[in-house]
C-alpha cells in the first residue's frame, strides 16, 4: 500500500475517533444536565413545602384558637415541622448558589418570626384559656408577614425557574453542536475512507497489471531461453542440482529435461574431476566471485566427451541471498579439434624446420671440410708447378711451358672457387655484427679497391644518395664488392660504360640498386643468377665462379632483406637488394 | 745458446713441409730449420722424450705449427706449450690450410703469437712464409730468459 493511502486511512480513522469521543462527552454532559434539572425540581418542591408548611401552621393555629380542638393544634405542629424540614433540605440543596442561600436564610428568618408570633397566640389560648385575647392576637397577626413570605417564595421560585431555563438552553445548544460535529465528522471520515479505498483499489489494479506484465515477460524470456539450441542454458539450485534445462542443453548434453532436472550437475564432469571436487570448487568460485569461466572436457549422456566453454554465474535475490546458478555451456569441440590440428601441424612444421636447420648446418659443415681438404692438394699443385716454372723452364720446351701455364691457371681458379665456397659455407654459420653502416662511404671504398681493374677504361660513375643502414659492415662490403665488380666486369666490352648506384626508400625498407649498361641477361634466367654455380655467361667471355651472387643473396637474406635483378641482353642489368629499416637509428 | 736460433717447423704433410722449406730457403735464411711430422713428436721434442732425449739444449726462435695433424693436433701442442712456464715464451705461429672461425679465436685465446692461412697461390704462400721467417728470425729479439718478448701477430694474407 502506498504512503498516501496510509495517510488517508489514518485521517479517516482519526476523524472517526474524534466523533466517538465527542458523542461520549456529550452523553456525559446530558447526564449532568438532567441531574441539574432534577435538582431544580427538588429545590422548587422544598420551596413549595415551606409555603405549604406556613399555610398549615396558620390554619392549625386559627382552628385551635377558635375551637380549642387538640387536632387543630397538631395540624399547627405538623406545619411548623414541615417548614423546618424543608428549610434544612433547601439549605443543603442551594450550597452551590449564594443567591438562593441568602433567600433561604431570609425565608427562614421570616418563617421563624411568623412561627414565634403563632406560638405566642397559641400559648395565650392554651395556657391562659383566653380565647378572645388569642383570637385578637391571631387576627392582628394573621396577615402579618404572609406577604413577605409569599414574595420570598416567589423570588426563589423565579430564580430556580431562571436557572432551569438557562441550563436547558445550554444543554440544547451543546447537544445541537455535538450533533452537528458528529454528522460532519462522519461525513468527513466516510469521505476520507472512500478516497483511501479508491486509492487502494487503483493500486491493487495496477499491481495486478504489473504482475501480469511480469508473468508475460518471464514467459517470453523462458520461451526464448528454452528455444536456444546453440547454447546449453541451464539453472542450478544453490546445491548444484539442475533446476531448468533448455533445448540447447538437451542437444549438447543428450539428456531430456525430465531426465536431468533434480540431478546434481557433477554428472557432466569426468570421474577423476568429480573425485577431485571440481564441480563444487567451480560453484564456490562462482558464488564468491560472481562467476566462473572454464574450458575443458565435459561428458554427454552417452559417456562421450565434448570440449566445452562453461560460464557459471551466481544468481542472488534482492536480499543478496544465493538462489542458484546459471550455467551457459558451448560446445567448442570442433574448434578444439581444429586448434589441435593446427598445433600438430605447427609441431610438425617446427620439427621440419629444425631438421632442415640441422641438415643445412651439416651441409655447410660438409661444404666447409670438402673445400678445406681440397685446398691443400691445390696448394701443392700450384706450389710445385710454380717451382717447376721457376727452375725447370728450359727442360720443358714451349709446349710443356704452355701446359704448365694451364696447370697454374686452373689450380689458381680452383683455389679461388674453393675459397669462395668456404666463404659461402661460412656465411651460413656466421653471427651478424649489427652496427650503423655508411653505405656511401662503403661504395666509395669499394670503388677505390676496384680501381686497378678500371684503369684505362672509359667508365662513368653515377652515385646517388645512399643512406646509413643497420648491418654487418664486413658482409655488406662483400655484397657491394660483388655487385660493383660484376658491373665493372660485365661492362668491360662497352665503349661508353656507365655504372649507376642509388637507393629508394620504400615502406619499412630501403632498396639499393647497382645498374650497368653491360652485357645484361635474359629475364627468364633472372632467378638462376643468385644460385650457387649458376652462370649465364661462358668463362671465356666473363670470368667467374658462380658463387658471388649466391653469397650476396645469403648475406642480404641473413639481414632480413631480399635480392632481385632486371636485365636485357646487350642493354645492361640492374641488381637490387633491400634492407629492413627497423633497426636504423 | 746458439748465435743464430733455429726454426721449428711442425707439419704432417710432406708437400707442405717441402714447399715451406723451399719458401724459407728462397729468403736465404741462415737459420737452421728443424722439421717434425706431428704434435706428438713436437711434445717429445720439447720434453726431451724418446728419440729427442739427447737433443742439444736451446729452444727455437719460432715454432711454425700446422693445426690439422694426426695423433696430437697443433692446437693441443699450443695448449701444452702456453700452459708450461718454461715453453710459454717461445713464439708460436699457427700455419693452417684455412681460416676456420673457431680455430682462429681458440688459438689466440690459448696464446698463439700469429695465425697464418696458407694461400693456394704459391707466390702468395711463399711471400707469407718469407715474411714470417724474416720477422721472427731476423727482426724479432728472442726471449733472453729474463724478460718476456711476445711478438705481435702477423696479419694473415688472404687470397681474394
Amino acid at each position: 500500500m502506498q504512503f498516501n493511502n496510509v495517510v488517508l486511512f489514518a485521517i479517516g480513522l482519526s476523524v472517526l475517533s474524534i466523533v466517538g469521543i465527542l458523542s461520549y462527552s456529550n452523553a456525559q454532559r446530558e447526564q449532568t444536565d438532567r441531574e441539574w434539572v432534577t435538582h431544580t425540581y427538588q429545590v422548587l418542591e422544598s420551596i413549595d413545602g415551606v409555603a405549604r408548611g406556613v399555610a398549615d401552621a396558620e390554619n392549625g393555629q386559627r382552628g385551635y384558637i377558635l375551637t380549642g380542638n387538640e387536632s387543630e393544634f397538631q395540624r399547627y405542629q405538623q406545619g411548623s415541622g414541615d417548614i423546618y424540614t424543608n428549610l434544612r433540605v433547601l439549605t443543603q440543596l442551594t450550597t452551590d448558589n449564594p443567591n438562593q442561600q441568602r433567600n433561604v436564610s431570609l425565608l427562614k428568618d421570616l418563617a421563624e418570626t411568623k412561627l414565634a408570633r403563632m406560638q405566642a397566640a397559641l400559648r395565650v389560648r392554651k395556657e391562659l384559656g383566653q380565647r378572645a385575647t388569642a383570637e385578637a392576637i391571631w387576627k392582628a397577626a394573621s396577615q402579618e408577614l404572609m406577604a413577605e413570605i409569599r414574595d420570598r417564595v416567589n423570588a426563589m421560585r423565579a430564580e430556580e425557574q431562571r436557572l432551569l431555563q438557562e441550563r436547558s438552553a445550554r444543554t440544547q445548544r451543546a447537544s445541537r453542536n455535538t450533533k452537528l460535529a458528529i454528522i460532519l465528522g462522519n461525513i468527513l471520515s466516510v469521505g476520507f475512507l472512500l478516497m483511501a479505498g479508491f486509492a487502494v483499489g487503483t493500486e491493487l489494479l495496477e499491481r495486478k497489471r504489473a504482475e501480469k506484465a511480469l508473468r508475460e515477460s518471464e514467459e517470453r524470456f523462458r520461451l526464448a531461453v528454452s528455444g536456444v539450441t546453440t547454447y546449453a542454458i541451464l539453472t542450478l539450485d544453490p546445491e548444484g542440482r539442475v533446476a531448468s534445462w533448455n533445448a540447447g542443453a538437451e542437444r549438447i548434453k543428450g539428456y531430456a529435461a525430465e531426465e536431468i532436472i533434480g540431478k546434481h550437475f557433477s554428472c557432466f564432469y569426468r570421474q577423476e574431476e568429480v573425485a577431485a571436487g571440481k564441480p563444487g570448487i567451480e560453484l564456490k568460485i562462482a558464488s564468491s566471485q560472481g562467476r566462473f569461466e572454464d574450458e575443458g572436457w565435459r561428458l554427454r549422456k552417452d559417456g562421450s566427451c565434448f570440449w566445452a566453454n562453461v560460464m557459471i554465474t551466481a544468481m542472488r535475490g534482492a536480499d543478496g541471498k544465493l538462489i542458484g546458478f546459471s550455467n551457459v555451456t558451448r560446445d567448442l569441440t570442433e574448434r578444439k579439434i581444429a586448434e589441435e590440428n593446427i598445433r600438430e601441424l605447427n609441431r610438425e612444421l617446427e620439427q621440419h624446420v629444425a631438421e632442415l636447420t640441422v641438415a643445412n648446418r651439416e651441409l655447410d659443415a660438409f661444404t666447409y671440410s670438402l673445400a678445406h681438404d681440397l685446398r691443400a692438394p691445390l696448394r701443392h699443385i700450384h706450389g710445385f708447378a710454380t717451382i717447376l716454372a721457376q727452375t725447370g723452364k728450359e727442360k720443358l720446351g714451349t709446349e710443356g711451358q704452355r701446359f704448365l701455364g694451364k696447370i697454374l691457371k686452373s689450380s689458381k681458379e680452383m683455389g679461388t672457387l674453393v675459397d669462395e665456397l668456404l666463404d659461402f659455407a661460412r656465411l651460413g654459420r656466421l653471427e651478424l655484427q649489427h652496427t650503423e653502416v655508411d653505405l656511401r662511404r662503403l661504395v666509395e671504398e669499394v670503388r677505390q679497391q676496384l680501381e686497378p681493374e678500371t684503369q684505362g677504361r672509359r667508365l662513368t660513375w653515377e652515385v646517388g644518395a645512399l643512406p646509413d643502414v643497420s648491418g654487418d659492415p664486413a658482409l655488406l662490403r662483400q655484397v657491394l664488392i660483388n655487385l660493383i665488380s660484376n658491373a665493372v666486369k660485365y661492362t668491360n666490352k662497352k665503349e661508353n660504360a656507365r655504372i649507376e648506384i642509388g637507393s629508394n626508400n620504400g615502406s619499412g625498407e630501403i632498396t639499393v640498386f647497382v645498374r650497368d649498361n653491360g652485357a645484361g641477361f635474359e629475364m627468364q634466367y633472372a632467378q638462376k643468377l643468385f644460385r650457387v654455380f649458376q652462370r649465364l655467361h661462358r668463362a671465356e667471355d666473363f670470368e667467374g665462379t658462380g658463387v658471388g651472387l649466391a653469397n650476396v643473396r645469403r648475406i642480404i637474406e641473413r639481414h632480413g632483406g631480399r635480392v632481385w635483378a632486371e636485365g636485357h641482353p646487350g642493354q645492361g642489368a640492374t641488381f637490387y637488394f633491400s634492407l629492413p629499416l627497423k633497426e636504423i637509428r | 745458446m746458439d748465435k743464430l736460433g733455429y726454426i721449428l717447423l711442425v707439419d704432417d704433410n710432406e708437400n707442405d713441409l717441402e714447399l715451406t722449406q723451399h719458401a724459407l730457403s728462397q729468403y736465404k735464411l741462415a737459420n737452421e730449420i728443424i722439421t717434425l711430422r706431428d704434435g706428438a713428436e713436437a711434445l717429445d721434442f720439447f720434453y726431451r722424450r724418446g728419440k729427442f732425449s739427447s737433443r742439444p739444449n736451446g729452444d727455437p726462435i719460432v715454432v711454425l705449427l700446422d693445426i690439422k695433424m694426426p695423433k696430437v693436433d697443433g692446437i693441443e701442442v699450443l695448449r701444452v706449450m702456453k700452459g708450461d712456464p718454461n715453453l710459454q715464451p717461445i713464439p708460436v705461429v699457427m700455419l693452417t690450410s684455412s681460416r676456420q672461425g673457431p680455430d682462429v679465436d681458440e688459438c689466440y685465446r690459448l696464446g698463439a703469437n700469429a695465425y697464418v692461412v696458407k694461400p693456394v697461390d704459391f707466390q702468395q704462400f711463399s711471400d707469407a712464409v718469407k715474411t714470417v721467417g724474416k720477422f721472427w728470425a731476423v727482426l724479432n729479439e728472442p726471449y733472453s730468459g729474463e724478460t718476456s718478448s711476445r711478438g705481435p701477430a702477423v696479419v694473415p694474407q688472404r687470397s681474394q
